[in-house]
C-alpha cells in the first residue's frame, strides 16, 4: 500500500504513517507464522494418532495396497469416463427442466394455478426424497411395471432418477434469480409495450441465470459425485468398477483410487466455479466499493 | 390545469382513483393534456404522483376513473394494452436500463419485439436516437459503464424509439447531480419542440421553467397552486 503512495510525486508517508504501517506489517507476519506453525502442529498430530492405532498396519494394508491401485487404475477410470458421460447429459438435461419448473412456479394469475401447484408439488415432493430412495425405485420400480419398449439400462433409469431430484433443487436456485430481479426492469420492458412473456424471455431470465450460476456450478460439482450413486443399479461407473476390483483382491484399496479421482475430477470444477464467481463479483462483491475491503 | 387550447386532448384523465389497501393514493384525478404540453407534475413524495404515471402507463390497474389516449379509452380491459405502452414512452427516476444488453441493444430491443423490426434496421433506428442524445458513442457499453446522467439520456432514448406522441416521465433528474439533470432537462425540451407531448412527475424548480403547465397534486387529489403553496409554507 505504502509503495504505490510513494509513487505519487513529492510524497514521503508520515513518521505517524511510518510506526503504522511498521504494525501491520508485523502483525501480517506474526499471523502468517501462527498459520503455519499451527498447520504443522494439527497435521502431526492427526498423522501420529491414526498411524499409531492398534490396527494402522492392517488398514495400511487393506487400504493403500500401491499393487492393487496401479492393477484397478484402468478399470476404474474406465468406470469414471461413464461418471463423466452420465454427469454431461445429467446436467443439460437438469438445466432446461429445471428452468422450466422454476418459470412455473413463478407464474402469476389464476389461469396459471395448476400448473403452479403441479411445480411446487413437484419441488416438495423431489427435495424432499432422498436421492438413494429414487434410485432405488426408479430403477427397480420402472423395470418392474414391465412396459413394453421400456428401457431397463441402469444407467438410463439412474440417470433419470439424478434429473428427478436434482431438478428440483436447481429450481429453486433458478427460482431464486427469477426473483432476485427488481420488479422495476420488468416495469421498464412492459412500459416499452413487451408482452408479460417477452419480458421474462428477454429482460428477467438471462440476467436472473447470470446471477444463479455460482451456486449452479456448485450444484454441478455435487451432481459429478452424486453421479456414482448409479453403481447401486448396477452401472458399471467408477465405483462400480472399484467394487468389483475390490472383490477380486480382497483389498479396499480401488475405493481410495475411485476417491482420488472423483477429487480429480471436482477439483478443476471448483476452480472454475471460484474463478467465474470472482469475476462476477459474487465473492467479496463489496471489494470494489470505497472501504468495503480495508474495513477491520 | 385545462388549456385554453382547441381540439380534444391528447390524454383525458378523470376521476381515477386508486389505493392500495387502505391507502388511497389516487382520489378521483382530473387531468387534461394537449398536444405539445409539457406538463410538470408537482406534490411531495407519497403524493401520488408515480402511481398517477405508472396507472396512466396501464403499469398499474385503477380502481375506478377514466383514462382516454388519442380518444381512445384505454381502461377497457379488451383493449391491448402493450399497443397502448407503445404509444407511449416511459422515463424512470432509477432508469431502469437493462444491465445484461449494451446500449444500442437496450434501445433496439423494443422495436425488435414489439414492432418486429429487424435487427440492422432497429439498430440503426436506435443509433439515430442515441445520435439524438449526444451518446451514440456509448453504443457498445453496458449501462453500469455509464454515469447516472448518461444511464438517463440512454432511458429517454430508449422511451423515443416507438416514437410515441406522449412521454411520461417520473422524477428523471431525481438522481442526477445538476449539470446531468439540465442535459436530460434541455433535450426533453427538444422534444417538446419537435412535437411531443410530455408529462412530467417533478420537485426540479428548474423543470418548472422547462414546462408549459404545472399540476399540483397533494394526497391523492388534483390541486391549485395557491392551496399548494399553501401546504409547503405550513409544513416548512
Amino acid at each position: 500500500m505504502s509503495d504505490m503512495r510513494a509513487r505519487a510525486e513529492g510524497w514521503q508517508p508520515s513518521a505517524r504513517q511510518r510506526e503504522r504501517d511498521a504494525i501491520r506489517r508485523r502483525a501480517a507476519r506474526r499471523s502468517t507464522l501462527t498459520a503455519f506453525a499451527s498447520t504443522v502442529v494439527v497435521t502431526a498430530v492427526v498423522v501420529l494418532a491414526v498411524v499409531n492405532t492398534p490396527g494402522w498396519p492392517r488398514v495400511r494394508k487393506a487400504f493403500l495396497d500401491w499393487d492393487v491401485a496401479v492393477a484397478s487404475l484402468p478399470k476404474v477410470l474406465e468406470g469414471l469416463w461413464l461418471n463423466v458421460r452420465v454427469l454431461v447429459v445429467a446436467s443439460v438435461v437438469i438445466f432446461f427442466f429445471a428452468l422450466l419448473l422454476a418459470i412455473c412456479r413463478t407464474l402469476r394469475g389464476p389461469v396459471f394455478f395448476p400448473l403452479r401447484a403441479a411445480a411446487t408439488a413437484y419441488v416438495d415432493l423431489f427435495r424432499g426424497l432422498p436421492l438413494l430412495l429414487v434410485l432405488l425405485v426408479v430403477g427397480f420400480g420402472i423395470p418392474g411395471l414391465r412396459i413394453p419398449g421400456m428401457t431397463t439400462s441402469p444407467v438410463v433409469l439412474g440417470g433419470l432418477a439424478i434429473v428427478l431430484t436434482y431438478s428440483a433443487y436447481v429450481a429453486e436456485v433458478f427460482r431464486a434469480g427469477i426473483e432476485s430481479v427488481h420488479p422495476s426492469q420488468v416495469a421498464a420492458a412492459r412500459s416499452l409495450g413487451l408482452t408479460r412473456a417477452q419480458a421474462t424471455r428477454h429482460v428477467v431470465l438471462p440476467q436472473a441465470v447470470r446471477r444463479v450460476v455460482p451456486p449452479l456450478l456448485n450444484d454441478l460439482v455435487a451432481l459429478s459425485k452424486d453421479s456414482g450413486l448409479i453403481s447401486i443399479l448396477g452401472a458399471y461407473d467408477a465405483i462400480r468398477a472399484a467394487q468389483v476390483v475390490t472383490s477380486q483382491h480382497a483389498n479396499f484399496t480401488p475405493y481410495i483410487v475411485a476417491g482420488f479421482l472423483f477429487i480429480l475430477l471436482t477439483i478443476p470444477l471448483t476452480r472454475f466455479t471460484d474463478a467465474f464467481a470472482r469475476r462476477s463479483g459474487w465473492l467479496g462483491a463489496q471489494a470494489g466499493i470505497a472501504g468495503g475491503g480495508a474495513l477491520r | 390545469m385545462i388549456s385554453a387550447d382547441d381540439g380534444a386532448p391528447l390524454l383525458r384523465v378523470r376521476g381515477v382513483r386508486k389505493a392500495f389497501g387502505d391507502n388511497v393514493v389516487l382520489d378521483g384525478i382530473d387531468l387534461d393534456v394537449r398536444a405539445h404540453q409539457v406538463i410538470a407534475l408537482i406534490g411531495a413524495s407519497g403524493s401520488g404522483k408515480s402511481t398517477l404515471l405508472r396507472t396512466i402507463n396501464l403499469l398499474e390497474e385503477g380502481d375506478d376513473g377514466d383514462i382516454w389516449l388519442d380518444g381512445q379509452d384505454i381502461c377497457d380491459p379488451r383493449v391491448d394494452a402493450n399497443a397502448v405502452r407503445a404509444r407511449m414512452g416511459m422515463v424512470f427516476q432509477s432508469y431502469n436500463l437493462f444491465g445484461h444488453l449494451r446500449v444500442l441493444e437496450n434501445v433496439a430491443l423494443a422495436q425488435r419485439l414489439v414492432h418486429k423490426v429487424a435487427r440492422p434496421e432497429a439498430e440503426a433506428k436506435a443509433l439515430a436516437m442515441l445520435e439524438r442524445v449526444g451518446l451514440a458513442d456509448k453504443a457498445r457499453s453496458f449501462p453500469d459503464e455509464l454515469s447516472g446522467g448518461q444511464q438517463q439520456r440512454v432511458a429517454v432514448a430508449r422511451a423515443l424509439v416507438n416514437d410515441p406522441p406522449l412521454i411520461l416521465a417520473d422524477e428523471p433528474t431525481g438522481n442526477l447531480d445538476t449539470t446531468s439533470g439540465i442535459a436530460i432537462m434541455t433535450i426533453l425540451d427538444e422534444l417538446c419542440k419537435a412535437g411531443k407531448t410530455i408529462l412530467v412527475a417533478s420537485h426540479d424548480p428548474r423543470m418548472l421553467n422547462y414546462a408549459t403547465h404545472r399540476v399540483y397534486l397533494m394526497d391523492g387529489k388534483m390541486v391549485d397552486e395557491s392551496k399548494y403553496l399553501e401546504s409547503i409554507s405550513i409544513t416548512s
